[in-house]
């Protein structure tokens, strides 16, 4: 008798550890459309999310709702929903609840997935590697999170109905573009376009740099180029719009009194307008861009 | 017969401890992330032929 209560409990614990998921809420209120190939979310992976949530609260008005999500019968981890304008963006993830050693912060984009078994396995057979299982985020969908061969991190996303409508450039202090700065830009352009359904279109901005453009619906949806910097390996930059000149010299300026660096300083664009790159206080670098480029800078 | 039941059993127990612990978190889990910036590094280089361009 002893015995057989020891196998129930048993086996209510290990049922009961199963059916723990994390709920997180959906990246879009209401949606019937899949934009497979769509950057829908962004995720910051922060070592120090207070710090973090300081900063881009000040410097483009961001709002931060801290959940806590019980991942075990006496543990939780904490996710926290940003908003813009009364909208969700994106998320953060305290890095404390990740089993990484050293410093893991860095901007995470999320791409539309139809399909994310399909897309999983075309990770694994381009050559990317998938990090962990599919996660079944209940209602934000099924997600899978990966590197291409060059080691950029991303994530895909199935969500459970649909996925945010296009709409036009994100208002300032938005997300305005993604872009792939890779060692290997051919790799990394048949790497994408069989995992996601690109049409791929290349442009010479100059006749020493080819920028390419990953298409979906007909529309833009994210950038390839070669690594332009030295000093970082493979990544996805997430831009934030900024209005104008004024604004971005004020927001720059601002960024090493909340902890932050400038990584790269203020400079006009091959193709108009201003851009600078700059870290958080986590360390993740995020990239600042004038919007639209015949502003009069 | 009788050691692949205490086998089973004992595996069992051992899970369920695990899970009153805590399961595998899920969001960004048990995936080995690694730094992409956060040791601060220092990028010479320019951003100028980045960005938006439609």
């Amino acid at each position: 008798m002893k015995r057989l209560g020891l196998w129930i409990v048993s086996l209510a614990l290990l049922t009961s550890c199963a059916q723990t998921q994390v709920d997180l809420p959906a990246v879009v209120d209401s949606a019937d459309t899949r934009l497979p190939g769509k950057i829908i979310w962004h995720d910051l992976i922060s070592a120090q999310p207070e710090a973090s949530q300081t900063f881009y609260q000040t410097l483009f008005g961001w709002q931060f709702e801290k959940l806590t999500l019980n991942t075990g019968f006496f543990s939780t981890s904490r996710y926290y929903l940003i908003r813009h304008n009364g909208e969700l963006i994106g998320g953060m993830v305290d890095q404390a609840d990740l089993n990484v050693k050293g410093n893991a912060s860095q901007w995470v984009p999320v791409f539309a997935s139809a399909d994310i078994d399909q897309s999983a396995a075309a990770v694994d057979a381009n050559g990317g590697e998938r990090l962990g299982p599919i996660f079944d985020l209940r209602q934000r969908g099924r997600m899978a999170v990966a590197q291409d061969g060059q080691g950029a991190l991303f994530a895909m996303l199935q969500t459970p109905e649909g996925d945010p409508a296009d709409a036009g450039p994100a208002a300032p202090g938005g997300f305005l573009w993604n872009e792939l700065w890779t060692t290997e830009v051919p790799a990394a352009r048949e790497f994408y376009a069989a995992v996601m359904p690109y049409q791929v279109e290349q442009k010479s901005l100059r006749e020493s740099v080819d920028y390419t453009l990953l298409k979906a619906q007909q529309k833009p949806r994210a950038g390839i180029l070669k690594k332009p910097v030295e000093g970082i390996g493979s990544n996805w930059i997430t831009y934030i719009r900024v209005a104008n000149a004024q604004s971005l010299e004020a927001i720059v300026a601002q960024v090493e009194g909340l902890g932050g660096r400038v990584l790269l300083p203020i400079e006009a664009r091959e193709a108009g307008g201003l851009a600078a790159l700059i870290a958080g206080p986590s360390g993740a670098g995020i990239a600042l861009q004038t919007w639209p480029v015949d502003n009069k800078e | 017969m009788k050691l692949i039941k205490r086998v089973v059993f004992g595996t069992a127990l051992i899970a369920g401890a695990l899970c009153l612990s805590g399961c595998d978190p899920q969001v960004y889990g048990n995936v080995g992330i690694q730094s992409g910036w956060g040791s601060g590094p220092h990028l010479t280089g320019s951003i100028s032929v980045g960005g938006r361009i439609h």
